[in-house]
């Protein structure tokens, strides 16, 4: 295959070149790089390097002549057969246009210009020789802020059928919303529904607060603003705790007391308290110290009609299951009559709250102030565990720990559980120790 | 009439005004005998003389601060700078002597000169080659920036830029010197600086751009009006004085704007049109107003170059991601 090598475009303004001295003759092969002629322009003198590899077929141009930019340097035979169409290197392959006419000849530049082809002319302007026109637009939209606008569009409003009330007649974000109860009435009539607008003395019920509520709603509030509420939650598998409470249960039955879980738990709670005293502390800020407390009185929530009820089960730790079981009868009869003394419910050092009896499973209990912790038992589920390797049906209970994490660490909390847990799981513990 | 290209265009002006004004000359680096680097002068060191029409040293500061003592002495100096690049070496007389002299000198002397140069990409070439300053000279107190787009505007505003007693920056748009054609007035005619031009009329959103980008936009336009879409075309022409009223007035009517420059998009020219929008047409607006623009960073060499200019496809994006917004 053979081509023609074109007189290269090698500088700025190059329009011709004058050949100074050939580097190659014909029939000579070359190699792509090889310097084919030595060129004069009127910026520098250069050697053209050959493109390709190759035989040189053909020579253009002689010593001392001057060349124009484009025109034949040397036709190459590359390989193949040989009298092959020489074949015309186009180094612009993308500039389709035709050059028209002989003008753009001579327009030397650095990079590749494009040519205005048969459908780049314009429209022939007038502007400059005729008169200018002034003509006046009026804008028919109406002004209004982008937040404005962007309600409409929300709302579907079409936001230039608004009358605004803004400065200038601008669309405020007010007109918007009132332009909104007018579309819904309308609505509402089209349907022919009667419609009778709530009268505010009927819209609510006004009811003073009961003491208890006054109460309950101060201590809540006191609680949360006081302390530093963190809650971390667990999972305890129980199965070996409802085997000895379904083998008792009946003995405590005939002497009339109701053996319940939480009675289990309440003695669980007071044994990691032993251990975790950090559970069973406050914090005196005003004196910079801590106050441990060396007795364990574990309240119990209690729910009421009238309300939450908190009373508490007295030296937790010196009574025993059937005891605490007792206990909690007591005090949940009370509550349910009404009959808690003030006495019953003061000086809790931990509070358990029980609110799986009716269907949590895990909650965020608020502290009792200023204890340092409260514990929430959710509801017994039965559910998958892994006990030796084996997939078995199991019976967790789920726990949610409150505490005052001013005074108790993450790893304290998760300690406090974990021991807890250790005395849920294997009951036993709770005789041993 | 005759038909005629940019470069044939502005050539055609400087003629007009050599002829007609004896304190116009025009000089430049092969801006005399060779008719400048893309021929914009060429033929008029012939016809009007080596004392007006005459080549310099490459040295772009001593051309421009040559100038600015003729235009003070009561000449009409139209210097040439070979690219866009080249005009930085005269930077410091461009700030410091041509845009103040008349505020300095407390408006006894004038500096009635015009400084133009090719600017803009898209012709593969080499580094300070394809730059696209406007912003640089139109934050310049005291210039006046011009970039025409046609052939007409280009003879028209070459006319008023060297009548103009202020110093103008004259950017010429090189990737469409040639690649365009008008039928332009053989006659002297002029278009006032600081006036953009509403190209196509629209009613949905307004697209602003100036010089070779106005061809692009107007393939973006075709695209546009296939998708349902009407775009109010505007040629800035003048960057400075910039064309507020006529900017404001559209996009008060469109609710939308999308602005199309060559130049890196940071603190450019198309950051000033986004002022505008809000400033004059905030109450109007129905979706933020949108730049497409080069990225912020030198434009790269002539491999890479396409992947740096603006496309119609990526002008077209922009035009219905806001008309959609």
């Amino acid at each position: 295959m053979r081509y023609i090598f074109n007189f290269p475009d090698i500088g700025e303004g190059l329009e011709e070149g004058t050949i100074l001295e050939w580097h190659v003759v014909k029939g000579q092969a070359v190699k792509a790089g090889q310097a084919l002629v030595n060129m004069e322009t009127d910026k520098i003198v250069t050697d053209i390097p050959s493109p390709k590899t190759g035989t040189i077929v053909e020579i253009f141009g002689s010593v001392g002549e001057t060349i124009k930019v484009g025109s034949p340097l040397v036709e190459i035979e590359i390989e193949g057969v040989l009298g092959a169409a020489a074949v015309v290197e186009t180094k612009e392959p993308e500039k389709a246009e035709p050059k028209e006419g002989d003008e753009e000849e001579g327009a030397g530049v650095v990079g590749t210009m494009e040519l205005a082809g048969k459908n780049a002319y314009l429209a022939a302007s007038d502007e400059g020789s005729s008169k200018p026109k002034t003509e006046e637009k009026s804008i028919s939209k109406v002004l209004a802020t982008p937040l404005a606008r962007a309600m409409a569009k929300d709302l579907n409003i079409d936001i230039n059928a608004i009358k605004g009330t803004g400065p200038s007649g601008r669309v405020t974000k007010e007109d918007i919303q009132n332009h909104q109860p007018a579309k819904r009435a309308v609505e509402v009539k089209q349907k022919a529904e009667p419609f009778t607008p709530i009268q505010p003395a009927e819209a609510y019920t006004y009811e003073a607060l009961s003491q208890i509520r006054k109460a309950i709603a101060k201590n809540m509030l006191n609680s949360k603003q006081s302390t530093a509420h963190m809650t971390l939650f667990e999972e305890v598998e129980i199965t070996d705790l409802m085997r000895i409470r379904d083998k008792f249960k009946h003995k405590y039955a005939e002497k009339d007391i109701k053996l319940t879980y939480l009675s289990f738990i309440v003695k669980a709670t007071v044994h990691a308290l032993k251990k975790h005293r950090q559970l069973n502390s406050q914090i005196d800020m005003e004196n910079d110290r801590m106050i441990f407390k060396n007795y364990y009185n574990i309240a119990i929530a209690i729910d009421t009609p009238e309300g939450l009820v908190v009373p508490v089960i007295r030296n937790a730790d010196q009574l025993s299951i059937m005891q605490i079981a007792h206990e909690i009868m007591l005090l949940s009869d009370k509550a349910r009559d009404r009959k808690l003394t003030m006495d019953d419910m003061k000086d809790g050092t931990f509070t358990l709250t029980n609110y799986g009896s009716i269907g949590g499973i895990f909650a965020t209990p608020v502290i009792n102030y200023p204890q340092a912790g409260i514990l929430g038992i959710g509801r017994i589920v039965k559910k998958p565990v892994i006990k030796n390797d084996q997939v078995v049906a199991g019976n967790v209970l789920p726990l949610s720990l409150s505490v005052d994490h001013r005074i108790v660490d993450g790893g304290e909390a998760s300690r406090f559980v974990n021991s807890i847990m250790e005395y849920l799981s294997d009951p036993m513990l709770l005789l041993m120790e | 009439m005759s038909v005629m290209t940019i470069v044939q265009a502005i050539n055609n002006a400087l003629d007009i005004k050599l002829e007609e004004d004896k304190s116009v000359v025009v000089f430049g680096e092969d801006a005399g005998v060779e008719g400048g680097v893309f021929r914009v002068t060429e033929g008029l060191q012939k016809k009007h003389g080596v004392e007006r029409v005459f080549d310099t040293p490459i040295a772009e500061s001593a051309i421009v601060g040559t100038g600015l003592g003729m235009a003070l002495s009561g000449l009409r100096p139209v210097v040439e700078l070979q690219f866009d690049g080249f005009s930085y070496p005269a930077f410091n007389q461009v700030i410091s002597n041509v845009s103040r002299m008349h505020n300095r000198s407390r408006s006894m002397y004038k500096a009635p000169m015009v400084i133009r140069f090719p600017y803009g990409g898209g012709i593969n070439a080499l580094e300070h080659h394809s730059e696209s300053p406007e912003a640089l000279y139109s934050h310049i107190p005291g210039l006046k920036v011009v970039v025409p787009s046609t052939p007409h505007d280009a003879k028209g505003l070459m006319i008023a830029a060297i009548e103009s007693d202020d110093p103008v920056i004259f950017m010429e748009p090189k990737r469409i010197y040639r690649a365009i054609k008008q039928e332009v007035s053989d006659d002297k005619f002029s278009i006032p600086l600081g006036k953009a031009k509403v190209l196509t009329e629209g009613t949905d959103v307004t697209v602003v751009a100036f010089g070779a980008m106005i061809r692009e936009c107007q393939k973006a336009m075709v695209m546009a009006k296939e998708a349902g879409i009407s775009v109010e075309l505007i040629d800035l022409r003048t960057i400075y004085p910039i064309d507020k009223e006529t900017i404001a007035a559209s996009i008060k009517k469109t609710g939308r704007v999308v602005i199309v420059a060559e130049a890196p998009e940071s603190f450019s020219v198309g950051g000033e049109l986004m002022a505008i929008a809000n400033e004059e047409a905030f109450l109007y607006l129905e979706a933020p107003p949108k730049r497409v623009m080069g990225f912020d960073t030198i434009v790269p060499l002539a491999k890479g170059e396409s992947m740096y200019m603006i496309s119609p496809d990526r002008i077209f994006y922009e035009i219905e991601r806001t008309v959609k917004f």
